[in-house]
């Protein structure tokens, strides 16, 4: 286990790739650092995970 | 002790069993599993020899510390030339086979010729009996199992068998252990059905003494506290691999469509979360604590009710983005065909996909199918298909033949829409964007496969600091390495030393996902060495273990080449270096393989292993492995 800085309830954007928090328990959450949006989900409380994208919004073809 | 397991050699043809201590010099060259296997494989298998015909040799083993106090030390391996690619026949899997076979006092089965009716095997605290097995030939996996459980009036048996898939000699027939548990790719179930070698029944209570158990329970604690902290198990506990088609659909690293899409848009009923309806609960395989294994029950439609487990990764691609559909019910009733009549989910969903393709082209009709609508998205058509593939009706019988059959018999022009490495179809991934995955594919010893050398934590864009850590050890390695998943750089050393590592555990028996497969936090070869001294006294240190590794990858290379493997079969389909990705991450968007500098990475894979230009490994390092006097004929 890595130590130091706690990243419980982190996702790594696909995008990007930087971490942020999105606020517990919301389905969706956009990275801070590239503003994409995400699907979120939890697999407990404190774990969350990327879903998928929000399709609507990356759909162009 | 733990070393002190047998090793027996079954004749089918005339009924005779010989038993035989294995000698600890074999041990320390590779301790065993796949190791071993490809030892005895090399050994007692003819060169050209045909994979369904009762010359073939079959292995069944367990892995050195299967049984023991080594975390998820579980895995049972099964081997045999492959009747799908003719070159190394492998597989690998979980469940409480391998663990029952070695309390009952094995850990190897040579097992040769052809019963003249359905057999099976009872193998019970050191003694083995051959048994007639006519009156369940033709039933599925599921009723196998409990069949024979009844025979034998003990519920705790363990068995692995075929279904109708293996006895009709489907080429990509598998064998199986509990519902889910398969030893899915090179169609080692064929093999066992061209030996009507129906299934293979254990039960022991010999204890394996441990050599210092105090140690080993501590060790383990440490492994299980590491493993369960980390973000990777507590996400897995939860939806298994399914988890995985998230990340890689968003991305833009499935295969839609056969081969067309790189994504499959709007698609949220196949992910994991969607499973959460028809959940009732997990499962783990013995000794571990990931409990991945999915338990549902299907509930509406003409299978409701039904119970089966899974589905995985593999099985969402094969019945969902590659053939083009969207509903999970689907998915669950392929998974569960497919367990029940024991296929290879994998080849089953590609080889679909890839006739969806061929008839929305033209190229094969109604005529051809019986009348099925192979169209992308019909669900109907894709069940219908998985029956006629496992009974070989009609069109099923053609891709019960595999890829490289099917192309003869369907015609050149269907050749260049099949995803296929030495004739054995991939994953549903689509490695265009990542030239490290895309390596892995194409040098796979037993064909097109995630499972024997994927760089997986390539897509976590680790730092390289990290990466250093990993891969520069326990060998040295001072050359580039890069974080950037689309980058060539260094790609041909990470799949190296995951081949390495997934080559070590599966001769050790444990779980590829106790290693550093999807997570960078896992075992790796100082656990390998450790684990090995306080369960057994065997004293091999990190570079050895690599060293064992390397002998056995070697080892298996050396017999393709006798099957006749040459440079063109680590290749990729044309289509990866002339069809940029069309959909995905702007990231994404756009890739191809570079053929040029695919080239250079599989030189420099290679060079990585001692092998000359065309991959036939040199004097040097046959020397330096212990393999120049190959086969020797120990065992």
């Amino acid at each position: 286990m890595k130590k130091g800085k706690s990243r419980e309830g982190e996702v790594r954007c696909l995008n990007c790739f930087s971490r942020f928090r999105p606020a517990p328990g919301v389905e969706r959450a956009f990275c801070p650092e590239c503003k994409m949006e995400w699907r979120i989900s939890w697999a407990s409380k404190k774990t969350a995970k990327i879903r998928g994208p929000v399709w609507e919004k990356v759909s162009k073809e | 002790m733990a070393l002190n397991r047998k090793i027996a050699y079954i004749d089918l043809t005339t009924g005779e069993i010989d038993i035989k201590p294995i000698p600890l010099k074999l041990r320390e060259l590779y301790l065993g599993g796949r190791g071993l296997d490809v030892y005895l494989l090399y050994n007692h298998l003819r060169a050209g020899v045909d994979a369904l015909s009762s010359e073939n040799v079959l292995l069944v083993s367990a892995g050195i510390l299967v049984g023991t106090l080594a975390s998820a030390s579980t895995r049972t391996h099964v081997a045999a030339k492959s009747p799908l690619t003719g070159f190394i026949g492998s597989s690998n899997m979980g469940g409480f086979f391998a663990p029952e076979l070695r309390w009952a006092g094995f850990d190897h089965l040579v097992i040769k010729g052809k019963a003249e009716k359905p057999v099976y095997l009872w193998i019970n605290n050191g003694k083995i009996e051959i048994r007639n097995a006519e009156n369940i030939w033709g039933e599925g996996t599921y009723n196998t199992q409990t069949a024979i459980r009844e025979e034998l009036s003990d519920d705790e048996v363990q068995i692995m068998c075929i279904g109708p898939a293996g006895e009709k000699l489907v080429r990509f027939a598998n064998v199986r252990t509990g519902y889910k548990n398969s030893g899915g790719r090179t169609g080692m179930g064929a093999v066992l059905g061209s030996k009507n070698l129906k299934a293979i029944a254990v039960r022991g209570t010999m204890d394996i003494n441990i050599k210092y158990p105090d140690k080993a329970l501590e060790y383990n604690k440490k492994i299980i506290d590491r493993i369960t902290s980390t973000k990777f198990c507590q996400i897995m506990q939860k939806w298994g691999t399914m988890f995985i088609y998230g990340v890689t659909n968003t991305t833009g690293l499935v295969r839609v469509n056969n081969f067309q899409l790189n994504q499959h848009k709007f698609s949220e009923d196949i992910e994991c979360e969607s499973i959460e309806k028809y959940s009732v609960g997990t499962a783990g395989c013995f000794g571990c604590q990931i409990h991945c294994r999915g338990k549902y029950v299907i509930r509406t439609g003409s299978y409701a009710g039904t119970y089966s487990e899974g589905p995985e990764y593999t099985s969402q691609g094969a019945f969902g983005a590659e053939v083009g559909c969207r509903n999970m019910e689907t998915i669950l009733i392929g998974n569960h065909l497919v367990n029940d009549y024991g296929l290879d989910t994998l080849e089953t969903g590609s080889l679909i996909a890839w006739a969806m393709e061929l008839y929305e082209n033209g190229i094969i009709t109604d005529r051809d199918t019986d009348g099925i609508k192979l169209r992308f998205g019909n669900d109907n058509a894709v069940i219908e298909m998985i029956h006629k593939i496992a009974k070989r009706e009609g069109f099923g019988d053609v891709l019960a033949e595999g890829p490289v059959r099917a192309i003869g018999k369907i015609g050149k022009e269907s050749e260049r829409y099949c995803i296929h490495v030495k004739g054995m179809s991939n994953l549903h991934s689509d490695e265009r964007a990542t030239p490290s995955l895309a390596l892995g594919i194409a040098t796979a010893s037993r064909g097109s496969d995630h499972l024997r050398s994927r760089p997986a934590i390539d897509l976590y864009h680790l730092p390289l600091e990290l990466l250093k850590k990993i891969y520069c050890q326990p060998t040295p390695y001072d050359g580039p390495l890069s974080s950037d998943y689309r980058d060539y750089t260094g790609k041909a050393r990470m799949v190296q030393w995951q081949e390495m590592c997934y080559e070590a555990v599966d001769c050790l028996g444990v779980c590829k996902y106790h290693t550093i497969f999807l997570s960078p936090n896992l075992m790796n070869f100082e656990d390998f060495s450790n684990f090995l001294f306080y369960n057994t006294g065997l004293k091999i240190e990190p570079e050895k273990i690599w060293e064992v590794a390397d002998r056995a990858y070697t080892l298996e290379r050396l017999f393709n080449i006798r099957e006749g493997l040459t440079r063109k079969d680590d290749w990729l389909p044309d289509r990866y270096f002339d069809e940029p990705t069309p959909l995905g991450l702007d990231i994404v968007k756009g890739k191809k393989i570079d053929r040029k500098k695919f080239k250079k990475m599989l030189d420099e894979y290679y060079e990585l292993h001692g092998w000359d230009e065309n991959g036939v490994p040199t004097a040097e390092i046959l020397e330096k492995l212990s393999l120049d006097k190959e086969p020797t004929h120990i065992l």
